[in-house]
């Protein structure tokens, strides 16, 4: 009787250990959670070559270390397009990391196109730079 | 392609081990006991008493015995429990060619005492110890005489062994929606005897539970078919582990006869359930490790007779 009872003990167990996991489907990630490029400085920069606004780009914090290249179609990256996240000592905020980088204007008028790339994934983003 | 290739191959080898196992088994012999052979002049067992299935004493009997009995068997000691045992009995035979006289080949015959447990009373249980109670009768004109009592202690011994069993088969995870072959390490509670037959009468409703209801633990080496956005990962460089709780000759018992073929069939099968830990690509592709996951899954698994499959080879290794 012990026996059946201990044996009965252990199926319970093993049923509370079981169950399922939900399964990983990339469909059900939002692409902000893969990526996210953004402008947090002005989204408006004066065409005159010296006006500069804040690109930042964003990556899960369980990346590890993430290449990011910043593109644009217009104006400069006065410093370096390209990032290595994991340089950043302070990339880690939260459950994100952060790679920031510096556009500086040109001359040109119109709408900007920047891009952030990872091997991952890329993103777009736009400013424009005005009279 | 490679890759389907192997699996096909590692099937096939699966299903030709299955078959082997499963035919190397023969037809189901009918209920030969095992014969336990007994010294009734020093009253003693040579060896020990099977559990769980019928067996018969063998021996030479004294000489002035024409007739043996079993009187009674009983569990422990003298006061133990009485398991109920058919009269069981044995009388020589005389040669008739020899005019019915008593000659010397008749009294070098051996005797054979099988012992008939009553249906579901239970035959001897592992690990016991157990009294026999023999008397011996001679043949007079007037009738039996009894002119002798044995009594003899015997023992069920079990081992570790007897307690893990091996078994393959394949296996259905219902949320990856994958069919998974695995092998499995089963622990019961209870010591399994392999010459017992699950279609036994005899055996109780509790022994029927504890021989039947095992757990298991093992590993998961191939996925033949998923339907999941990522791919099911071994967790293990051998294989994704398993566990859960197996039900070994669910199509097997005395409430639901099978036939002839049953016990070949159907004793060495087992239905289980359980868990498979397997591991998949995160679904971010920014994060590059793995996650860990968890699904049930269903098996169906047959006993792993390493020396039937290997055949020859298999009785070296015996």
């Amino acid at each position: 009787m012990k026996r059946i009872i201990f044996l009965a003990s252990a199926l319970a167990a093993v049923w509370v250990l079981g169950g399922c996991s939900p399964l990983e489907d990339p469909a059900l990630v939002a692409p902000e959670e893969i990526l996210l490029l953004s402008v947090t400085g002005k989204k408006q920069l004066v065409a005159n070559g010296q006006d500069k606004t804040v690109l930042l780009a964003r990556v899960p914090k369980e990346a590890g270390q993430v290449i990011i290249t910043f593109t644009t179609s217009a104006g400069s990256f006065p410093f370096n397009n390209t990032k290595i996240i994991k340089q950043f000592a302070d990339s880690i905020q939260g459950d994100y990391r952060y790679a920031r980088t510096l556009l500086r204007s040109d001359t040109t008028k119109g709408t900007v196109y920047l891009t952030a790339e990872t091997p991952q994934a890329s993103r777009r983003q736009t400013v424009l730079f005005i009279p | 392609m490679p890759n389907k290739i192997c699996k096909l191959l590692i099937v096939f080898c699966c299903a030709l081990g299955v078959t082997h196992a499963v035919l190397a088994q023969g037809v189901p012999p009918p209920a030969i006991a095992k014969q336990v052979e007994i010294d009734l002049i020093n009253e003693s067992i040579k060896g020990k008493i099977p559990f769980d299935a019928p067996f018969e004493f063998i021996g030479t009997p004294p000489k002035t015995v024409d007739v043996l009995k079993i009187r009674k068997v009983q569990l422990d000691s003298s006061t133990g429990t009485v398991l109920a045992v058919e009269e069981a009995t044995w009388a020589r035979q005389y040669d008739k060619s020899n005019g019915g006289a008593e000659g010397e080949d008749a009294k070098a015959e051996k005797f054979r005492l099988f012992l008939l447990f009553k249906q579901g009373q239970g035959y001897p249980t592992p690990n016991h110890r157990y009294l026999f109670y023999i008397d011996g009768y001679a043949c007079t004109w007037q009738g039996q005489s009894k002119v002798a009592s044995y009594s003899l202690v015997g023992t069920t011994e079990s081992g570790l062994s007897d307690h893990i069993k091996l078994d393959f088969g394949l296996g259905y995870a219902f949320k990856p929606r994958a069919v998974v072959g695995l092998t499995t390490v089963h622990f019961y509670f209870s010591p399994i005897n392999e010459d017992t037959d699950l279609n036994d009468e005899h055996l109780s409703f509790s022994r029927h539970f504890l021989l039947r209801t095992s757990l298991f633990a093992g590993l998961s080496p191939v996925v033949f078919s998923e339907h999941t956005e990522q791919e099911i990962k071994r967790k293990f460089a051998l294989g994704s582990f398993v566990y859960g709780v197996g039900l070994r000759s669910p199509f097997y018992s005395p409430w639901f006869r099978t036939g002839r073929f049953g016990r070949v069939f159907f004793q060495p099968m087992r239905v289980n359930v359980g868990v498979l830990n397997f591991k998949q690509a995160n679904q971010n592709v920014s994060i590059a490790g793995d996650v860990n996951k968890r699904a049930l899954f269903m098996s169906i698994t047959y006993d792993f007779n390493i020396a039937s499959i290997l055949g020859p080879l298999g009785k070296l290794v015996q």
